[in-house]
């Protein structure tokens, strides 16, 4: 059965040495971030891009999804221990996650955290290779008018489920498309100013770093400093009672399905589903009186269904290259660095890459599981760094990164000049995701635009006629419709949609 | 920026009959409204800067027809941004509380870190090449090192110290990239 075969051959990927330890590596480095607040997956990410190019492709996004799931993990571990969320899809988990550290139950916890996240992480794993290659089957049948509707959608996804008001959200899409087309791209040169690095037009990876590492940065010094209040409880045993576990075993499985489908919705699954998550628990608890006191469905739940959401978000952006925030724009930028464009094709023309990693995800989880746990001592003494020096570190990673991927000054300096911006755009409440993106499928959809236009003679009208057109086209005006009704908007307002 | 100062709620203690006038300041220097000047300013910027670019026709697009298009679409929204909020009601709660973190009053010293973190990114570009590696990076940090209030100058030489150090041995030994150290 193909199916077999192809889980078969992506093991044989993820398990060869090289991508054993990026995966290692890629969760280390994920934990670690996820535990310190102030930084996060999308910065990391976006900061290690330059360091893929050195490494084949597979390895490359293997390393970052390690960064990426690794983090919701450190986030959770933060959480519990802390009562501080690394992430915002560890905020749930801090509520009765910290109670169980307080009454010295933080070992079960963690441990449920962990196990919870693995058995998400498997069905999650599982589903993905299950239901990808359909989707992508769908997805070759696609032209240009098809994959212009696709980026579309996936372009307005973004937008319309960003943070704050739409109008500038969509505004910041619109200037990332204007940084799109600057360059020589369509023969002729647009916006370059007489300057020859412009020639080749702006590079995705200083603007990701500079608009959301340095930008980060910048927020985070401007912002008073935070009291750290370390709590040395000690962790104790780690084992979970009977009693955890006979409560547990339902709240992941049902974690684990909410996650799993709350992960494919474009724009902030995993936060979403962290949250229905607890709600359900708290519906489903025989005495819901003990939710927040540290019950541990509490746990249990919302961890799997992150960890689960974490997984399957990797689906729109592998089949159809739609991605479903910050982090997957990133990445499909980093896949597009190495000459792959992510979307139907990724499948048939790279196999190795798509299965590999899917499998890799898997292997990451157990490592988070058996590597982890132990190392958590550690991840406490680090959060005693204090943000003064953390920062400079990161500052030269940023630098060096920028620099070493193209040996470009110019490039060097557009980070520093996108990290003023990106502040001033955080400061004046518009969303930088949108603008990301914008710069990263704006040439594609150019491109695809003009294609389907001389397809059909110059006639609009083909966006319609094509019947996978014009579903993609009527999902994103429902996506619009639905958000902007007064009580999803509230809602979503108040939810703090991750970066992700 | 010293606008913006005005929005931040540094005229907190604004007595009711001074509200009117600074009703007036508020609605101009709200987040919003400078958002959409800068938005149609860059609209116009783009449409100034390819009033040349060949249109073409839709079935075959010319350099300039996307562009020009988005630059309009920008200043649509531009214009929309400010209208809407010269509309709603300025002492209505943002539906942007949830960037609260990112709200502390912008005072002068707050520029401090941007134009630290920028000076410093900058200046690596510049040295790396000309001074090459070690001096890139001690001057990288000795300029970020202004960018926190909390940092001390004997704190800082030593990072910068380290980190170039290590810097070195994870660049250069172990990945290998070829940068001269001076």
């Amino acid at each position: 059965m193909d199916f077999i075969s192809n889980i078969v051959s992506g093991f044989s990927v993820a398990l060869n040495p090289l991508n054993l330890g990026l995966a290692l590596v890629g969760c280390l480095i994920g934990t670690l971030v996820g535990v310190l607040p102030g930084i996060g997956p999308v910065t990391t990410i976006a900061l290690l891009l330059p360091v893929t190019f050195y490494l084949d492709p597979t390895s490359g996004l293997i390393m970052l999804a390690g960064i990426y799931y690794g983090a919701a993990y450190g986030g959770s571990t933060a959480a519990i221990l802390l009562n501080i969320p690394g992430e915002n899809s560890a905020v749930m988990t801090c509520i009765d996650g910290h109670q169980m550290a307080k009454q010295n139950r933080a070992g079960p916890a963690l441990a449920i955290a962990a196990i919870g996240s693995l058995f998400a992480g498997s069905v999650a794993t599982f589903f993905i290779a299950l239901f990808a290659p359909p989707l992508a089957n769908v997805g070759l049948a696609f032209g240009a008018p098809e994959y212009f509707s696709l980026l579309l959608l996936g372009l307005m996804s973004v937008v319309i489920l960003a943070r704050g008001s739409i109008p500038k959200a969509l505004a910041m899409a619109v200037v990332g498309l204007l940084l799109g087309t600057v360059g020589m791209g369509t023969g002729t040169e647009r916006f370059t100013f007489d300057s020859v690095e412009l020639m080749d037009g702006i590079g995705f990876v200083p603007v990701a770093i500079g608009i959301f590492g340095l930008s980060e940065i910048i927020a985070n010094l401007i912002a008073p400093a935070e009291n750290r209040v370390v709590v040395s409880s000690k962790i104790g045993s780690l084992w979970p009672t009977r009693d955890d576990w006979r409560r547990s075993w339902p709240a992941i499985l049902r974690g684990t399905g909410i996650g799993s489908a709350l992960g494919i919705l474009p724009g902030g699954g995993v936060s979403i589903s962290t949250f229905a998550a607890y709600a359900v628990e708290k519906k489903v608890a025989k005495d819901s009186s003990r939710f927040g006191k540290g019950a541990i469905e509490g746990v249990a739940g919302p961890e799997s269904a992150n960890n689960a959401a974490a997984q399957t978000s990797f689906i729109p952006m592998l089949t159809l290259g739609i991605p479903g925030g910050a982090v997957m724009a990133v990445m499909i930028g980093g896949l597009m660095i190495h000459g792959i464009q992510p979307g139907p094709r990724v499948m048939i023309e790279r196999p190795d890459l798509f299965w590999g990693l899917i499998a890799s995800m898997w292997v990451g989880n157990l490592m988070l599981l058996v590597i982890n746990l132990p190392l958590i001592g550690i991840w406490i003494q680090l959060l005693k760094v204090p943000y003064r020096y953390l920062y400079l570190a990161i500052l030269t990673f940023a630098c060096l990164g920028v620099y070493t991927l193209n040996n470009s000054v110019f490039e060097v300096g557009m980070a520093a000049f996108f990290g003023a911006v990106g502040y001033a755009c955080l400061r004046l409440g518009c969303e930088l995701p949108p603008l990301m993106l914008g710069l990263v499928l704006g040439p594609l959809m150019e491109e695809n635009l003009r294609r389907a236009m001389r397809i059909s003679g110059g006639d609009p009208r083909i966006f319609i006629d094509r019947p996978i057109s014009l579903a993609l086209l009527v999902v994103t005006v429902a996506l619009f419709v639905v958000l902007l009704l007064p009580r999803v908007r509230k809602t979503k307002d108040r939810l703090a949609l991750d970066d992700a | 920026m010293t606008v913006n100062t005005l929005d931040q709620g540094a005229l907190g203690q604004s007595s009711d009959a001074g509200r009117a006038k600074t009703f007036h300041w508020r609605t101009l220097a709200s987040n919003d409204v400078i958002c959409g000047i800068a938005f149609i300013a860059l609209a116009l910027f783009g449409l100034w800067e390819s009033h040349d670019y060949p249109m073409g026709t839709a079935l075959a697009m010319g350099p300039g027809y996307l562009p020009r298009l988005l630059c309009l679409v920008l200043l649509a929204l531009g214009v929309i941004i400010i209208i809407a909020d010269l509309r709603s009601d300025p002492s209505a709660q943002p539906s942007e509380s949830v960037l609260a973190e990112y709200k502390v009053p912008l005072t002068w010293s707050s520029l401090v870190p941007v134009v630290a973190v920028s000076l410093s990114v900058f200046t690596f570009g510049q040295l790396i090449e000309r001074s090459g590696f070690v001096l890139a990076m001690l001057a990288t940090v000795l300029i970020g090192g202004f960018a926190s209030r909390e940092s001390r100058p004997l704190s800082v030489i030593l990072t910068a110290v380290i980190l170039t150090l290590f810097n070195w041995v994870v660049f250069v030994v172990a990945l290998g990239v070829p940068l001269r150290p001076w």
